[in-house]
């Protein structure tokens, strides 16, 4: 029997009133619209899909009549939003009802969660320990039960990397397959938006409910749309499965590395190949990172610049400096390594890698000794995502069941191709190799 | 043409497109050090001429 839409709600407010003064997850509740909307949906003759859900949103997307803070104290003056985001429209159309907005990295460019001015989110498995960023409110939500379903944005890993640390499935979609309009940019030639989910089927079902052409967003393209949760029965025997080697395996720990081999193993990769370029597309994205997010806050910098976290200010101050020939240097770099990524799919059809370096490192860590070096967390969280994003490949941040604490691997897709990437979560699933974790009280 | 009284690190000052208050320089200094090491990795992948910038931007 399908739970009503009222009841779903009052149990998830009663699980962020319990668990988010400890976590630290959302930044906003919207308690009694919530509870309106869910009255509406269970008037509704044709509910919708996702009837009988909750979901929250990284607080920068944007929410009909609240404000859009994007992690910041900076827009804390700026108008509400006159309409929501054309996913958030989306999610409620198919009968979820948005419950409130969640913390973030300032501005996106983190991937910690440690906020300046909104404190940090804790990881529901170890309240100790970051949830990662810079969507790490939306998976600590879900790791911690108050949510099924909540929204990310990831620019450079910041879905793939908060999933992972919390033990949930999130995607990172083909760039230009979700709209973003009405969620707040930080680089526009990089930024995507995606879900997650307490379960596999939930993730499906939101991806499957937010797909759709936007002419709204310059880089959405009119591709066909597809159902992701039809793949989730759909055999995945017969796909070619390679694990990434070379960039992809130059340093994680025991655990992580356990964790991957025993998914590249279940998953029939035995092949180990390469992507070429790996590196440069790395430092590519993070240079083109600086320039573009810098651009976009310069009047903001100008201005107020002590209104910034000063994590998140001197980067884009430096940023703001860097010479025009490098930049467009980086955009070269790009379009040459897509060219390496569609030679690699010629001789495979999907692709594994570790998520993270590691497991969720203690709150304020700044390094960690892995494989006898010592290691900047913050700067290195990213160095298995960047270079997959750069490429805009479709990407599912899958949990994989073991013990301690959680650790994810990334089940990549060619462009478009983003049901073979379900199909074989789906089969991993099934098989007690991949499972979200929920944390409990 | 740049002359010995306007040397071209001036020129270069007054096109900067904001002023680095003192406060956080040493910080700024710090990730541009990160971010040239970032250039000077993906300069060194030896691209044809031919090679266009990727752009969302389409006619």
């Amino acid at each position: 029997m399908t739970v009503s839409s009222a009841a779903a709600l009052d149990q998830s407010l009663a699980t962020i009133e319990r668990r988010d003064p400890a976590l630290n997850c959302f930044t906003a509740l919207y308690s009694d619209r919530a509870r309106t909307e869910a009255a509406n949906v269970d008037r509704r003759p044709d509910a919708g899909m996702l009837a009988g859900t909750c979901f929250a949103v990284k607080n920068l997307f944007d929410v009909a009549g609240e404000r859009t803070i994007a992690g910041s104290i900076v827009l804390n003056d700026s108008p509400p939003a006159c309409r929501d985001a054309t996913v958030v429209e989306r999610l409620r159309a198919a009968g979820s009802v948005l419950v409130g907005a969640t913390n973030m990295d300032e501005f996106a460019y983190g991937f910690s969660t440690e906020n300046a001015h909104y404190g940090p989110t804790r990881n529901p498995h170890d309240p100790d320990r970051i949830a990662g960023g810079s969507s790490g409110g939306s998976a600590a939500a879900v790791a911690a039960g108050m949510v099924p379903i909540s929204l990310g944005s990831d620019t450079n890993g910041s879905i793939r990397i908060p999933a992972s640390l919390c033990g949930v499935w999130g995607l990172k979609p083909t760039f230009g397959r979700l709209s973003r309009r009405g969620a707040f940019p930080f680089v526009a030639s990089l930024d995507h938006v995606g879900p997650f989910a307490s379960s596999l089927r939930g993730l499906a079902g939101a991806f499957d409910a937010m797909q759709g052409y936007d002419s709204e967003d310059p880089a959405a393209q009119a591709y066909p749309d597809v159902s992701s949760m039809a793949a989730l029965t759909q055999s995945p025997k017969g796909l070619r499965v390679g694990r990434l080697g070379g960039w992809f395996s130059s340093i994680m720990t025991a655990e992580v590395a356990a964790a991957f081999h025993l998914v590249a193993r279940a998953a029939g990769a035995a092949r180990e190949v390469e992507l070429p370029g790996a590196e440069a597309a790395r430092s590519a994205a993070f240079y083109i990172t600086a320039a573009e997010g810098a651009q976009l806050h310069l009047e903001r910098l100008r201005a107020r610049p002590q209104d910034f976290d000063p994590a998140t200010r001197d980067r884009l101050l430096a940023g703001a400096l860097l010479p025009a020939a490098n930049v467009i240097q980086a955009h070269r770099v790009r379009s040459w390594f897509q060219a390496q990524v569609r030679a690699l799919f010629s001789e495979v059809d999907l692709l594994i890698a570790p998520a993270t370096i590691m497991a969720a490192p203690t709150i304020g860590q700044e390094s960690a000794e892995i494989g006898g070096r010592t290691i900047h967390i913050r700067a290195n969280l990213g160095l298995y995502t960047q270079p997959l994003s750069f490429a805009g490949l479709p990407v599912i941040a899958a949990p994989v069941a073991t013990l301690g604490l959680p650790v994810g691997v990334q089940i990549i897709a060619a462009p478009w191709q983003e049901e073979r990437a379900f199909a074989l979560a789906a089969k991993l699933e099934r098989d007690g190799v991949l499972r979200a974790r929920i944390a409990a009280a | 043409m740049t002359t010995d009284a306007d040397p071209i690190d001036e020129r270069l000052a007054r096109m900067a497109p904001l002023a680095i208050p003192d406060d956080y320089s040493r910080w700024v200094a710090h990730w541009l050090d990160v971010l040239d090491g970032h250039a000077k990795t993906f300069n060194a992948v030896p691209l044809p001429d031919d090679v266009e910038p990727a752009a969302v931007f389409r006619a």
